[in-house]
């Protein structure tokens, strides 16, 4: 129940920094109250969307609604429950009509309330806070499409795929025929959900390995996990022996690997020796089939 | 491609729709609603037609080609018989009582304002927009989801969640129960096959769109309760729900970044579609009608093996709109038991 407590406080501050939206409605209603035009279901909807909106704030409540929710889902999906865009929006087209119908008594109340939503808009964060920009997924998907079509063999024979991460994420959704050593829930933990299934620490060496060998082109490479993952060269750590890393693939069944074009010829040239198969420029990657 | 679908989807929901609500409140009671009301209960009824294929194909031998055909039946069927009824019951004279009291159209004949039509002309503006960036992007949210790998999985294998999708081993430890119950990726499945799409096109550019469509049905269903009078306020009011859904800066939890990122999910049909329109029917008293939007959540989203968001919503509007009010009689005509 702590663990809960806690999520659902911490997930209001950052609900709060991410996104202007509760603090907009909370305006909004202040608004209603203010101007008092509303009419009875625009009423019923604000006391509604306020009654909702502090069952989410208070964290007792929020962290039965987060238990109610089965622990699954994030704190900000407990705020489905608040109809936040219906009652805004409702905010909005009432002040509107104030404006248009000239009713109230004393006109500087709505000048009062619209600034009090500018300010609250403007001083939560900058307007417009940053933008959660996603990646576009063609270029990616031509790529993976387009190695993937080079990965195919002989008819019935089943390819096993090795690859850096950006070409794993996407494969499984082009091609549906192809079968990866490991998902996209190695590295999206979130996505685990969905499955009972767990990965071995062999899996997640090569999965290390195959991160490492895109960032510094090497084939033993300290441990990164010991460091970090991306950045300057690790120094500390454990090695990655990469010929083992490369059996360890091999025996759990890999006979396609692409490797990052920018791999270091040498470490290419041992690859090559290891697994006994000559590399195949494609694009900005190395296929080699086994 | 994108008129196409809408031409036959659009109808065939109305119709569904038109039939339930028939069902549910009788002819007299059927006038009280409206073309998005129709829309969207046809749309949740099929969701309950997607499930019972999904789970008739589940229970016997996890097919997806017996999926699609349980699918298609069911629904022609379904189809087939509203329309019959309708078509009875317009020989039988009824559809001219509907015509002078019943059904009303988006927008009456009556003649609307320069300003009405400059913010009408404003919110299909947003709204083709909205469907523009969702059908021609490419900028999906992948990050907690596995939609699109289950239904190329489906496809490739023909069978139901007995391969990892993200890998396509075999599951070893297999799934939660839960999730299997889960109808979307099934339906997915089933309408690439019938429809011969790709399930990237199905799944990340016409679902979407759809949803998009839907997400606006469910809002002026908002809207003309909230101002069943005023046309003007209604457009005004449609305007800002827009705009307010295209700000999606408050990452994934947010309806508008749901729309237009993941319009294929669960949890986005959910907040956008099914829970605007459930307010919109808690503010009328129309409680009936909440109980096909809260099974279809079960069908549609990870939940409290039945406990989730709409039945939680419907309970407290039930509350707070019993409080209000002081007393159990209702401008809606409906029970609320």
């Amino acid at each position: 129940m702590m663990g809960f407590l806690t999520r659902a406080g911490s997930g209001l501050m950052r609900y709060f920094e991410t996104g202007k939206w509760t603090v907009l409605l909370l305006a909004i209603l202040l608004v209603y109250f203010f101007v008092d035009q509303a009419n009875g279901k625009s009423k019923e909807l604000v006391i509604s969307a306020a009654i909702l909106s502090g069952l989410c704030i208070l964290p007792p409540t929020a962290a039965i609604l987060l238990i109610y929710q089965t622990g699954f889902y994030e704190y900000p999906y407990v705020w489905n429950i608040v109809p936040q865009i219906a009652a805004i929006a409702c905010g909005g087209t009432v002040l509107y009509g104030t404006f248009k119908e000239k009713t109230i008594a004393a006109p500087y109340r709505r000048w009062l309330v619209c600034g009090a939503v500018v300010l609250v808009a403007v001083l939560c964060g900058p307007f417009g806070n940053p933008k959660r920009s996603l990646p576009d997924l063609k270029e990616i998907r031509q790529e993976t499409a387009m190695l993937l079509d080079a990965c195919q063999g002989s008819d019935g024979e089943e390819i096993c795929l090795w690859a850096p991460q950006e070409i794993m994420a996407q494969a499984r959704s082009v091609k549906g025929n192809i079968r990866l050593v490991y998902g996209r829930n190695m590295w999206q933990e979130n996505v685990n959900a969905f499955s009972y299934d767990t990965y071995s620490d062999d899996q997640k060496m090569i999965y290390i390995w195959m991160v490492a060998v895109g960032n510094y082109g090497d084939l033993d490479m300290p441990d990164a996990r010991d460091v970090i993952l991306y950045g300057a060269y690790p120094d500390t750590g454990d090695m990655i022996d990469g010929r083992q890393c490369i059996h360890t693939a091999l025996g759990l069944g890999v006979n396609r690997i692409i490797l990052p074009g920018g791999i270091k010829e040498a470490t290419l040239h041992q690859i090559e020796e290891i697994t006994q198969a000559t590399a195949e420029q494609i694009g900005n990657y190395y296929l080699l089939r086994l | 491609m994108l008129a196409l679908i809408m031409i036959i989807v659009f109808p065939s929901f109305y119709l569904l729709g038109r039939t339930v609500i028939g069902i549910a409140y009788g002819p007299a009671g059927r006038e009280r609603f409206f073309l998005e009301d129709k829309v969207i209960t046809g749309m949740v009824l099929t969701i309950g037609l997607a499930e019972c294929a999904h789970i008739g194909a589940f229970v016997s031998g996890r097919s997806v080609c017996v999926s699609a055909k349980y699918f298609v039946m069911l629904f022609i069927c379904v189809v087939a018989f509203c329309a019959v009824a309708s078509f009875i019951r317009y020989l039988i004279g009824k559809k001219q009582k509907d015509h002078k009291n019943g059904s009303r159209p988006i927008f009456s004949a009556i003649h609307p304002d320069r300003r009405e039509i400059v913010f009408f002309a404003i919110w299909m503006l947003l709204l083709a927009w909205q469907l523009f960036a969702v059908f021609y992007q490419c900028r999906v949210f992948q990050e907690a989801d596995i939609t699109l790998e289950t239904v190329v999985s489906f496809l490739e294998t023909d069978r139901l969640y007995e391969y990892n999708p993200l890998t396509g081993a075999p599951y070893q430890a297999g799934m939660p129960q839960r999730l299997q119950v889960l109808c979307l990726p099934t339906l997915y499945a089933d309408l690439c096959l019938v429809a011969g799409v790709s399930p990237e096109f199905l799944v990340w550019h016409l679902v979407p769109a759809l949803v998009v469509l839907l997400a606006h049905f469910a809002y002026y269903s908002i809207a003309r309760c909230l101002f069943p009078e005023n046309r003007f306020s209604r457009v005004f009011f449609m305007v800002l729900v827009s705009f307010l859904l295209m700000i999606t800066d408050s990452g994934e939890a947010a309806d508008g970044f749901g729309l237009m990122h993941m319009g294929f999910h669960g949890t986005t049909l959910r907040s956008t579609v099914l829970l605007p329109y459930l307010f919109s029917l808690c503010l009328r008293r129309n409680w009936r009608l909440t109980i096909p939007l809260i099974l279809a959540e079960i069908c549609l989203v990870w939940t409290l093996y039945g406990l989730g968001v709409c039945i939680f919503v419907t309970f407290a509007m039930w509350l707070i709109l019993h409080l209000l009010t002081g007393r159990r009689t209702t401008s809606g005509k409906e029970e609320l038991s």
